[in-house]
């Protein structure tokens, strides 16, 4: 029995392919989106193909750019003896938000993982070291994810670049700033205790 | 901690049901089939968060049902629990605990420690290596929340390493995920081996006076390149880092030529001896049996020692598979001030003042 007229039932098809949508959140915003009015369904439909048109990957770091070069190589004010390398173009933005960071990106584009087929062939690994021996960088900070793969993926790259005279880094992993002692997760707190430093 | 209450909706072949302890034991009385062995295993999740059975977890609601729910409420000297398990029928699940949703497992399975006595532990013994490992591993995540998580991050570059070596990776990619190997692997390793010692020394003692005086001796045997060292010695960190290294180095053609990782602790062992004999070899069943009542002795004594509470005891169906003098020794250390869970097909197996202070619950078929 068809629940719902054809036009909903393929708007509902196409949401339910998103992350994180399950059935009842894509009948939720079908819902939304058939209750406003129509230029707000075509200023959304629009937003999405527009996306997809202007935006393609920086020609330097691989994060999404609008043009060649993302915002941050096209900064001449950056410094670009420093660079921080991450899996995916959200890292960049979690980076840029501490307001810690002026140097450069490089994003990988995953990390490497055997069980799917994801080899250092499959990342901008290659362009990585490219750019490290045409730009001059002094420090690289290997920014990938705290897990296995991400671990891993920084490892081998430490061994890539170190040969090159230039030194790496690897961010620290632990406590958030803000987060109570008491409430940490056992694992993060484990993970604080090894990596502590003197004072 | 005692359960004082527990309610479950469209569990297995349960449409509903409601249980309410009052004294330290309550029997499960009903002929096979019936779903005695559902409401252990309800038991054992909603205080473990994990089932001997490994089902998957859509398995778990009953049919033509769209979710099950296990409840629980339980008391201790000055504190009290709720918890609440939902499952959906898609597999996706709920924890809930004194009211509020409860994102990860392990904040809502702290509360009640338990250990477990299927049928199936008692081929702990002759089984394969794995089924030791586990059955230690499965109380390590009991007792510590690093353990857990050190075991599965273990047990994950474990498999992409293997990936890596049928993909045919050359050594400067293998490498960065032998060094993980080493780093996590010396690291459980480590855990491993001070869990093993705790079973032994409480294992032990119980074995002696169980056999009436014979010498239960118990080591850890594995492929970290570590020899034969006794379990009561202390390796220091460093040590275990560079044998796992030498090891990985001396084995490397062979990992090469048969694709998978030889060295770690994924391949340790846990070896009885008997008077200084193998018991894999030459213990009598008898003999295994009692190494296993031992063993769940043992958890028991480890997790108050550890985690400073009682366990409950969930016993599926052992009594039948004991004789009389096993089944005298399974009882004593119910009587321990354990609150025990036990199924049984016939109550002419127990004591008969034990049976007197129990609850016991007649079980039909499937209701």
């Amino acid at each position: 029995m068809a629940f719902y007229a054809p036009p909903i039932a393929r708007l509902l098809e196409e949401l339910e392919r998103l992350p994180g949508i399950g059935p009842k959140s894509a009948q939720r915003l079908a819902y939304h989106i058939l209750r406003g009015d129509t230029e707000a369904a075509a200023r959304l439909a629009d937003a999405i193909v527009e996306v997809k048109r202007a935006i393609r990957f920086c020609e330097r770091c691989f994060n999404f750019a609008e043009s060649e070069l993302c915002e941050m190589c096209a900064d001449p004010t950056r410094d670009a003896t420093t660079m921080c390398v991450v899996e995916e173009p959200r890292d960049v933005v979690a980076v840029e938000r501490t307001g810690e960071f002026r140097g450069t990106y490089h994003v990988l584009q995953g990390a490497i993982s055997p069980i799917d087929g994801i080899g250092p062939e499959q990342l901008r690994v290659r362009e990585l070291i490219d750019r490290l021996g045409r730009e001059s960088v002094s420090e690289v900070i290997l920014a990938t994810d705290p897990d296995i793969e991400g671990e891993t993926t920084a490892l081998y790259i430490a061994r890539l670049v170190k040969p090159l005279g230039i030194r790496v880094t690897r961010i620290a992993s632990g406590l958030p700033v803000g987060g109570d002692l008491e409430y940490a997760d056992e694992v993060t707190l484990g993970r604080a205790l090894e990596a502590r430093r003197e004072m | 901690m005692r359960i004082t209450h527990l309610e479950l909706t469209d569990f297995r072949s349960y449409a509903s049901l409601s249980v309410e302890p009052e004294g330290a034991l309550t029997v499960f009385v009903g002929p096979n089939a019936a779903g005695k062995t559902n409401i252990i295993e309800s038991l054992e999740m909603i205080t473990t968060g994990r089932s001997f059975r490994n089902p998957r977890w859509s398995e778990v609601v009953r049919w033509g049902a769209s979710e099950a729910k296990i409840s629980m409420k339980a008391e201790g000297a000055n504190s009290a629990a709720g918890v609440e398990l939902l499952i959906h029928g898609s597999g996706s699940r709920m924890w809930r605990s004194s009211g509020s949703v409860k994102r990860r497992t392990l904040d809502a399975t702290r509360f009640v420690p338990a250990v477990i006595f299927t049928p199936d532990d008692l081929t702990i013994v002759k089984g394969p290596a794995e089924r030791r490992r586990s059955t230690l591993d499965l109380l390590g995540d009991q007792l510590s929340v690093t353990y857990g998580a050190l075991r599965r991050e273990y047990a994950r570059v474990v498999r992409q390493r293997n990936a890596a070596l049928k993909d045919g990776a050359d050594r400067q990619l293998l490498d960065p995920w032998t060094e993980q190997l080493v780093v996590l692997g010396s690291k459980l390793y480590a855990h491993r081996r001070r869990l093993a010692r705790r079973i032994m020394q409480a294992a032990v003692g119980v074995y002696g006076s169980l056999s009436g005086g014979e010498k239960l001796e118990m080591n850890m045997w594995g492929r970290c390149g570590i020899g034969e060292r006794s379990l009561g010695t202390d390796i220091p960190a460093g040590e275990i880092v560079e044998s796992m290294r030498a090891e990985l180095e001396r084995r490397h053609s062979e990992e090469i030529a048969r694709g998978i990782s030889l060295v770690g602790p994924h391949r340790d062992d846990i070896v009885f001896t008997i008077e200084g004999h193998d018991a894999r070899t030459f213990a009598s069943q008898g003999q295994q049996r009692t190494i296993a009542l031992a063993w769940k002795w043992a958890e028991v004594a480890v997790v108050r020692e550890v985690v400073g509470k009682a366990p409950i005891l969930l016993l599926d169906d052992v009594m039948s598979e004991l004789d009389s003098t096993r089944r005298a020794a399974l009882t004593e250390l119910m009587q321990q001030d354990i609150q025990t869970f036990i199924t049984t097909t016939n109550t002419g197996y127990f004591d008969p003042a034990l049976l007197r202070s129990a609850l016991i619950i007649p079980v039909g078929s499937g209701e």
